[in-house]
């Protein structure tokens, strides 16, 4: 589990600015972006899943999932005129 | 269509999905910090609360010709205001990151089991076991799997079997 900040005291400092992101950490950069692919990957996977259980017409299975997740991109996705399944 | 007991499985299951989404998405979606005192982490700050201590500084130096009188008046100095944006805070460490990929793997294990379940594979039985995280949710799916692994067998499954390779019916693997 990540540590609260608090825990470790005022005396250290905290900085958020442009240049306080993954190039001053570059390991644990690459460590973040695993964790956040393996979770697009599961998202996909619980989507195949859900898309199967629906039956045999994937598409309207597959707008029902992206809609329950509600991510924005995922709809713009699910747009007919993309054409993507 | 999923029967009674496998929709009992997948909610189990979903409930696991939602929960790794929510330790994986401060790493997704917060704003990267750092301190020098820290070389070996990074802290994740929620961007709501960038917002309102941004908002926050703003009233503060709208406000601070009185705030500067009154310290003089009373001298002394008031009591440091809790920081909201610190109180957010969490500092990650690779073993965190680690930990959430981990977590994120054994759901993505438990959902490929699911499916590989739902079509029937007999050699994919130890989702249900790997339900640990929580406590009564694994009882429930233990004895929704116990249902589940019982009606596997005879003629169901032969049926299933069946369908499955076109219609020849063959034995089941055991």
């Amino acid at each position: 589990m990540p540590q609260p900040l608090n825990e470790l005291g005022t005396d250290v400092s905290l900085a958020i600015t442009p240049d306080t992101g993954p190039p001053q950490r570059p390991a644990l950069a690459i460590l973040a972006m695993q964790a956040i692919a393996e979770g697009s990957r599961l998202d996909a996977e619980v989507g195949n899943v859900f898309v199967e259980l629906s039956g045999a017409n994937p598409r309207p299975a597959s707008v029902t999932y992206l809609s329950l997740n509600g991510s924005i991109a995922r709809q713009r996705r699910s747009m007919p005129s993309l054409n993507w399944c | 269509m999923l029967t009674d007991t496998e929709r009992k499985i997948w909610k189990a299951i979903t409930v696991q999905v939602q929960r790794v989404a929510a330790i994986r998405n401060p790493v997704a979606h917060w704003v990267w910090g750092c301190s020098t005192k820290l070389a070996d982490a990074v802290i994740l700050v929620d961007p709501g609360d960038l917002v309102g201590f941004r908002l926050d500084l703003a009233d503060m130096s709208s406000d601070i010709g009185r705030r500067v009188r009154e310290m003089r008046y009373a001298k002394a100095t008031p009591p440091h205001p809790p920081d909201p944006l610190r109180e957010g805070a969490r500092v990650y460490r690779a073993v965190d990151f680690q930990n959430v990929t981990n977590e994120i793997r054994r759901v993505m294990q438990m959902v490929i089991e699911f499916r590989s379940l739902w079509h029937w594979s007999e050699g994919n039985r130890g989702v249900l076991w790997r339900l640990d995280a929580n406590e009564e949710l694994a009882k429930d799916a233990a004895r929704a799997y116990a249902a589940l692994s019982t009606k596997l067998s005879g003629e169901f499954r032969d049926r299933m079997n069946c369908d499955r390779i076109g219609g020849t019916p063959t034995a089941s693997p055991t």
